[in-house]
């Protein structure tokens, strides 16, 4: 795509200061705190939630990442906030969701430019006290619906929204939402009853505790413990029409612009697990003697450690790239975050793979915590779009004109 | 199809937005405060203008670099600057792609907020229909 905007100075090496800075504390706080908890975290009850954990994170500013200083965030850009994911990533995934999940469901609020929707809600995350959110999308049979615009019109079962007066009336259940369970309002995109499949899709935030929504059971999860995921059933939940986000059938809209943003922090939650099990890998086969020499001085292991390093690397520059396009574009673009993601998401499967078989028996035991970042490793790939969602994505903006832009 | 019938009929009323702009105090200080420059790059009908503190420069010639670029054709110009469709939605609908530093973009924005008072007037004048 041609632009005569100045491209922004590239060099991945040397982050802005305040990036770097913000990287550093967040560092810190994801190895001496995250860390040492993680895998008793991974270990408890699927139902059970790190408040404490939660409460130090809120105090450093992860729940306002995203937010504008002018309703007291960060300010952070798509930058800032991903390479933040990547360090709470590398000591548990799960912790980043619970931010990260926040962070989502600000996303449409912040996108729709709403001024009395942000001076409402965003100020709720700036409290002594945290206060969690979910973007609801997914439902029982509608995922890759709501992701690819073509399907739109093949989407079944959509939770419905109607007109009445002065507020909307919510019918339907969300499954497989991050933070469901203990949030206090979600983004939720409903579609308007007379448009077929999901055609109608307007967004809207709804207050959980409220009368005619309940949250179903908390999801039992093969990674990710750390955050509570579950359902969300509207029976007649009323929303008052000042909660629409973006306006009505904006919907579209709105869960693209924020997918596409929003891939670059998911790649760079890959690219924290598959960081997560190389250090380990690194480690191990820096200390293991075998054979009179340290692992790593074997050939075939030298090899795999290389591919490793190389492939966190990539997937680093990859949405490193993504991020900074996404900083300097608005809508973010669609094509290079998707590629970030693909390959990240890959190379987080890939690396633990790896690792694990590097680590060996350890690596098959729970308490050593290399089985725990070998079950995390597969959940990039399924939120925020499959590698199957993101090829179609990546191959239509490979052949898309210019005109068509 | 597009509601300027030429290039020379964009830039009637497009050019002229944007010299009008120029003409704000406001606006002028608001571009030299910020050191931003702007490219409006409107297609279907081409019609590129460039505007800094300096001055706006309409044609090829604003076909330069600038902090900022604005993508849209230039029906979509017109009905932005009209208030027909909201900014957020034509921004997340990527009827107008801003390229440049996004932190940037809320400063832009209130910059050229007098353009919804001033192109109304301009559009009537010409008697451009929507």
């Amino acid at each position: 795509m041609t632009t005569f905007a100045p491209s922004a100075e590239l060099n991945f090496d040397v982050l802005p200061a305040e990036v770097e800075k913000y990287r550093d504390t967040i560092r810190e706080f994801a190895q001496n705190v995250i860390l040492p908890r993680a895998v008793t975290n991974d270990q408890a009850a699927h139902d059970e939630m790190d408040w404490d954990m939660v409460q130090q994170g809120h105090d450093l500013g992860l729940m306002r990442m995203g937010i504008p200083t002018q309703f007291g965030g960060l300010g952070l850009g798509a930058l800032g906030a991903s390479v933040v994911m990547e360090e709470l990533a590398a000591a548990d995934p799960g912790a980043a969701l619970i931010f990260g999940g926040s962070g989502l469901a600000q996303a449409p609020i912040l996108y729709s430019g709403d001024p009395h929707l942000q001076a409402r809600y965003l100020p709720l995350f700036t409290g002594d006290k945290p206060v969690l959110a979910c973007n609801a999308v997914t439902e029982e049979l509608v995922g890759m619906d709501l992701i690819v615009p073509d399907n739109a019109i093949h989407a079944r079962s959509m939770t419905t929204a109607r007109r009445e007066g002065d507020h909307y009336v919510l019918n339907g259940r969300k499954r497989f939402i991050t933070n469901a369970p203990v949030a206090t309002f979600a983004s939720v995109p409903a579609n308007m009853e007379g448009h077929p499949g999901s055609t109608g899709l307007t967004y809207f935030i709804v207050d959980l505790d409220q009368p005619g929504v309940t949250r179903g059971p908390v999801a039992d999860k093969m990674g990710y413990r750390t955050a509570l995921g579950g359902e969300l059933v509207f029976d007649n939940a009323v929303v008052p029409a000042e909660n629409v986000i973006g306006g009505e059938l904006g919907g579209w809209n709105l869960n693209i612009a924020q997918s596409n943003m929003c891939r670059v922090t998911c790649a760079a939650i890959a690219t924290g697990i598959a960081r997560h099990a190389l250090e380990k890998a690194i480690t191990w086969c820096g200390e293991r003697i075998q054979g009179g020499k340290p692992l790593y001085k074997h050939q075939f292991t030298a090899g795999k450690l290389a591919r490793m390093t190389a492939s966190v690397d990539a997937a680093r520059l990859l949405y490193l790239h993504a991020a900074n396009k996404a900083d300097n574009q608005m809508p973010a673009p669609e094509y290079e975050p998707a590629v970030a993601k693909l390959i990240a998401d890959r190379t987080a499967i890939d690396v633990a793979d790896a690792a694990a078989s590097l680590i060996g028996a350890r690596g098959f035991v729970r308490d050593y915590g290399m089985e725990k970042v070998l079950r995390d490793a597969y959940g990039p790939r399924i939120y925020e779009g499959t590698p199957e969602a993101l090829s179609i994505l990546i191959t239509e903006g490979i052949y898309r004109t210019e005109d068509e832009d | 199809m597009s509601v300027f019938e030429s290039e020379k009929a964009a830039a009637e009323a497009l050019g002229r937005l944007i010299t009008e702009l120029w003409e704000q105090e406001s606006v002028r200080a608001g571009l030299c405060d910020s050191g931003l420059t702007v490219l409006f790059r409107h297609t279907k009908p081409d019609c590129p203008v460039f505007l800094s503190a300096d001055g706006v420069v309409t044609g090829d010639e604003a076909l330069r670099p600038a902090s900022h670029t604005l993508k849209l054709t230039s029906s979509t110009a017109h009905a932005l600057w009209l208030g027909e469709i909201p900014v957020a939605s034509a921004l997340t609908g990527g009827r107008v792609t801003i390229f440049g530093r996004m932190a940037a973009v809320p400063d832009l924005m209130n910059i050229l907020g007098p353009a919804f008072q001033l192109y109304p007037k301009i559009a009537a004048d010409l008697k451009i229909a929507g």
